[in-house]
Formats: structure tokens, sequence, C-alpha cells
């Protein structure tokens, strides 16, 4: 009889330790929002004093080609123009006054909805060619990189703040923040809104040298 | 990683073949409480463990054997930024460690014959301990083999012949190894012991 105890007890408790031993995760698509941002420390933000914003914002997906057509497709304006007037709120609350891009601005604001396997995508200048004041080749990073991270089906608002007054010799931008807000492409639309309200804001408040 | 394989193969078989005279099996439910480098990771008590083991009367006091267990400590995180450099990440974070300890023990029982039956034991082993990292759509995995030692300080409260329970703390630790700083933990314990006299 002890040997039944024995042997059944030893046999239960393997099974329901061994169920018992994971938590739930996240349970929620906003619970998957991640915030990340990055900057050239070599770069005195806080000297600046005006930033442009352009009007719409990028909406680019793996497989389309840069060129491909006349123009980049856009964001809809009911997704894109939280986006903007997001940014808009969080520069000027740092002390930063919007100008037209052809104002001469000391920094410009360049966000885009990317659509694609990979935190960060890398896409073509061309994209902004038609907006960016002055012109210029590509885009470079100084002192830092993007994140590289492949994962399943996502989507990130992936914003550059640039300065057109430093080109480098090859005529390349200098991008001296990026923000990139990456979540799943699920969830109730009325609540997209919200979650880039939410994780664009954070971007910034997790980027304190932005402050001037 | 093979020679954990044969020492946890040669616990269990032991725990099996055993049927000699005065040897205990237990099994033990256990809450585990952080301390430590394990705190600093996840600082939440968690009542996901348990513990079993073997151990075979050398004289009336000394028993010799093993342990080999299993806890859970679970911590989900939030509104804290991490910066490595210049880049700063944020989000929700779930965080996990899994740890396997699996123990050599010896153990000595101040009385042999009375109901209460206090004891002081000493593990010696490995233990290893798995991270999870959850964040957003992303995860990280690693398993650390560590060197992991555990005092034990507990009570047999046996109404009968061959049966007792047991009430008693332990101190989890490992030394630095496998690529992770050296964890602890305090883990209590009570559990269901059959004994063979």
């Amino acid at each position: 009889m002890v040997d039944f105890i024995k042997r059944s007890s030893f046999g239960l408790l393997l099974v329901s330790g061994l169920i018992a031993c994971s938590p739930e995760g996240a349970t929620f698509v906003e619970e998957q929002d991640v915030v990340y941002t990055n900057y050239n420390k070599d770069f005195n933000f806080s000297s600046k004093s005006t930033y442009a914003l352009p009007d719409e914002v990028i909406s680019i997906s793996n497989g389309g080609l840069a060129g491909d057509t006349d123009q980049p497709e856009f964001l809809p304006p009911q997704l894109a123009n939280p986006i903007l007037a997001t940014l808009r709120s969080n520069m000027n609350a740092l002390g930063y006054r919007e100008v037209t891009e052809s104002a001469d601005p000391d920094l410009v604001l360049l966000p885009a909805a990317l659509q694609t396997t990979e935190v960060y995508y890398y896409y073509d200048w061309w994209y902004w060619s038609w907006y960016y004041p002055g012109g210029g080749a590509g885009w470079y990073y100084p002192g830092y990189y993007p994140p590289t991270v492949t994962s399943v089906r996502s989507g990130s608002i992936f914003v550059q703040m640039t300065s057109p007054k430093d080109v480098d010799s090859n005529n390349n931008i200098a991008v001296n923040w990026i923000a990139i807000v990456n979540g799943l492409l699920e969830g109730e639309p009325g609540d997209a809104a919200n979650r880039i309200d939410k994780t664009l804001d954070q971007a910034f408040s997790q980027s304190p040298y932005l402050q001037k | 990683m093979k020679k954990y394989l044969i020492l946890f193969s040669l616990l269990v078989g032991l725990g099996i073949s055993a049927t000699a005279q005065r040897s205990l099996y237990s099994v033990n439910y256990t809450v585990t409480l952080p301390t430590g480098n394990t705190a600093d990771f996840i600082d939440v008590v968690s009542g996901r463990g348990f513990a079993l083991e073997f151990q075979k009367f050398i004289n009336d006091h000394v028993a010799i054997g093993g342990e080999f267990g299993h806890s859970t400590i679970f911590e989900r995180t939030e509104n804290e930024v991490y910066t490595r450099e210049t880049a700063s990440l944020s989000g929700i974070q779930y965080r996990y460690q899994y740890a396997y300890p699996i123990m050599a023990t010896a153990a000595y029982y101040h009385s042999f014959t009375d109901l209460i039956r206090p004891y002081a034991s000493l593990g010696i082993g490995t233990i290893a301990n798995k991270r999870t990292i959850e964040m957003g759509m992303y995860k990280s995995e690693d398993t650390h083999w560590q060197f992991g030692f555990r005092p034990e300080l507990g009570v047999l409260i046996q109404p009968a012949d061959n049966v007792a329970f047991r009430v008693g703390a332990k101190y989890f630790g490992t030394l630095e190894g496998g690529g992770l700083e050296g964890q602890s933990n305090l883990s209590f314990n009570i559990g269901l012991v059959i004994l063979n006299n």
C-alpha cells in the first residue's frame, strides 16, 4: 500500500509540476507594442530651434520598389493624422517651433508606416525626395545603427529626424534620431489611434536629450 | 550536459530501485522567494515548484541521497526603459526563470524515534537556470548550468512508522557560470515523506 502511494504520488507530482510551470504571457495586442529609439550622440539637439513636418505619412510594405510609381503611397488620413498630431504636440512641448519645409528648418521629421517582417526596414531615400528641402542622395546614421530584427508579420511606425544642414560629402543626409514603434497589425481599428498616441509619446519621453 | 544527465538518471535510478530498509522518499511542494541577483531579475514570490528527494540512512541520524526539483518564478514589468549606449527600448516584458536543481544531499536527523525530528541538510550539485524574456513579439531564452549548493533546516513530523510530513526551508545558491551571475533564492517546502523502516 505504501509502495502504491509512493509511486503514484511521484507520478502525479511530476505531471502536475510540468503542467503548472508556465504562467501566461501577453494577452492583449497593445501589450506587444515595443518602442525603440536611438540617436547621434554628437548632435546637439538643444541648439536647434525649428522643425518641419510633412502632412503625409509614407506607407511602405515589403515587395514594393522605390520608384515603381510616380509617387510613394501614403497612409490614409485617419491613421496619418494621429501620427502627425502626436509628433507635432511632442515637438512643440519640447520647445521647438514648427516652420514650413521651405523656411530652412533645423530639423525635419519624416514619419513612415512599415508593414514588413522586420522591425527596421531600410527604405529608399526616394520616398521623401518629393518633400525634402535641399534634396539629398540617401540616409546615414552617425555613430549608431538601427536594430536589425526579423519578426512575424508586424507593423512599425518609423520616424526619422534629420538635419538638412548636415550633409556629408556624398550628399547623404544625417539622421540624428530615430524612433521605431513596433506592434502587431491586429486588434480593434478604433484602438489604433490610441496605441499610436501612447507609443509615440513614449518614444519622446524615453529620449530626454531632445529637450531644449 | 551529458554528465548532468548521467547524474540525474543515477538519482532517478536510486529512487526506483531502492527497496532496502531505512530509506525515505519525499514529495514536496515549494514556495520560492528570490534573493540577490535573482531578485534583481524577478522580485516576486512564486508558488510554482516541487522537489523530489530520496535518502538512505547510513546510521540512526545521518542519511545521504539525492534531490531533483523544479521552480518557476515569473514577473511582468511595465514602464521600464532599457538603455544600452544610445539605444533605448521600452515595452512590457514577461520574465521567467525556471530552475532545475539536481543535487546530492546529506542530512542529519536529530532523533530517529520521536514524533518531531528536526534536521539539517546540505545539498551540492548543479542547477539549470533557464531565463526567458518576452517583449513585444520577441523572445530570448537561455539556459545556464551552474554549480549549486543548498543548506536546509527543517523538521519531520512523523505520526506513523512509515509516513511523515516535512516542513523545511532551503537556501539555494549558485556560483557565477554558464554566462549568468550567481543566483539565489529561499525555498520553503512542505511535503509528504514515505519511510521504509
